[in-house]
């Protein structure tokens, strides 16, 4: 496997998933909050769910993190990058457990995970798929300078809205 | 999180699964022998599993491996040990992809090789197999093997399915 590099942000340490943080990972799927991220998800489709996100490490050199509080260790969410078969393009997305919502750290963590995308494993463009009820998800979406791209080919079977981030060139 | 794994028997090579494997399993999911394996599968939903296996290693530490014949390099199926969430207790299991492949005591080969590394280096007390009733070819194999039908065993939810017992680690092989 992939080592799974470690980022620092001010408050947030982006790093490997691991087993521990299927606890509260699930506990979030198995709750209604999950509804625009495919949920709500029993344990067992929760597990395959979070297995096959962090495949991506393996598979593709890229995947997701698990994000913590630089100051209580705590367990916060995931960001990063999806690619399953399935899609057409890679995604940066985000989720984060109910206590952790309304503090900025979604955003603090993408960004982090947007900039190691661009600059360090050299992708040329990122999209996220975001439901259309997914209020919350759009509005960072749009903090984060992403623009919708009505244009950009979505996944078989997914009504999701397509946003496209800025080009790498056009941040720095 | 554990070290890449690889083992090695007389004629076959066990190696954890990577990307390159994927369009080969895409493709034994896609045939009707995977009906009894998990079941058929769409690609996408290939995708899934093969990810899942791939996950499981990081999660768990062990997972299956994919077998590669020696001589050509081909990869002939899996076996491994696997334990994701809503199963009652960790399974040895082995399939061979292509019926070209069987007869020749490949899954033999490699089971015993896993078995051996899960209750030497896993540590393992027991390991049972969950098999598909209609699977007579993997029975007999487990019955080969020296696994037994354990009926009080409980069974995966969602697949509904024999549970055979591998004589523990202390009793002679």
């Amino acid at each position: 496997m992939t080592d799974v590099p470690v980022l620092t942000t001010e408050r947030l340490t982006l790093r490997a998933p691991r087993l521990a943080d299927f606890e509260p990972y699930a506990a979030f799927f198995a709750s209604e909050r999950s509804v625009h991220e495919g949920g709500p998800l029993d344990r067992v489709q929760s597990w395959r769910e979070f297995a096959t996100a962090i495949a991506a490490w393996t598979l593709r050199g890229y995947g997701v993190w698990s994000i913590e509080d630089r100051g209580t260790g705590a367990y916060l969410g995931e960001t990063g990058l999806f690619h399953p078969d399935y899609y057409p393009e890679a995604e940066l997305g985000w989720t984060l457990i109910h206590e952790a919502e309304g503090k900025g750290f979604a955003h603090e963590a993408a960004l982090a995970a947007r900039g190691w995308a661009y600059d360090i494993a050299g992708m040329a463009t990122l999209v996220s798929y975001i439901a259309p009820a997914n209020v919350r998800s759009i509005r960072l979406a749009e903090r984060l300078d992403a623009r919708p791209d009505p244009d950009a080919v979505r996944p078989e079977h997914d009504p999701c809205l397509v946003y496209r981030h800025p080009a790498p060139e056009t941040l720095r | 999180m554990t070290d890449a794994r690889h083992i090695e028997t007389e004629r076959l090579i066990l190696r954890r699964p990577d990307a390159m494997d994927f369009d080969k399993w895409a493709g034994f999911k896609a045939s009707t022998r995977a009906r009894m394996a998990g079941g058929m599968q769409c690609r996408a939903e290939a995708w899934r599993s093969f990810a899942h296996m791939v996950g499981h290693w990081t999660l768990r530490g062990f997972g299956w491996f994919v077998v590669t014949g020696k001589d050509e390099g081909r990869s002939l199926g899996i076996v491994g040990a696997h334990f994701p969430e809503g199963w009652p207790e960790r399974e040895l299991g082995w399939t061979i992809w292509s019926a070209d492949d069987e007869g020749r005591g490949y899954a033999s080969e490699a089971a015993r090789a896993a078995r051996d590394w899960i209750f030497g280096d896993l540590g393992w007390s027991t390991a049972v197999s969950y098999i598909a009733p209609q699977n007579t070819k993997s029975i007999r194999l487990a019955e080969r093997l020296g696994a037994r039908h354990d009926p009080d065993a409980p069974q995966p939810h969602d697949a509904p399915c024999l549970v055979y017992r591998h004589p523990a680690p202390e009793v002679p092989r």
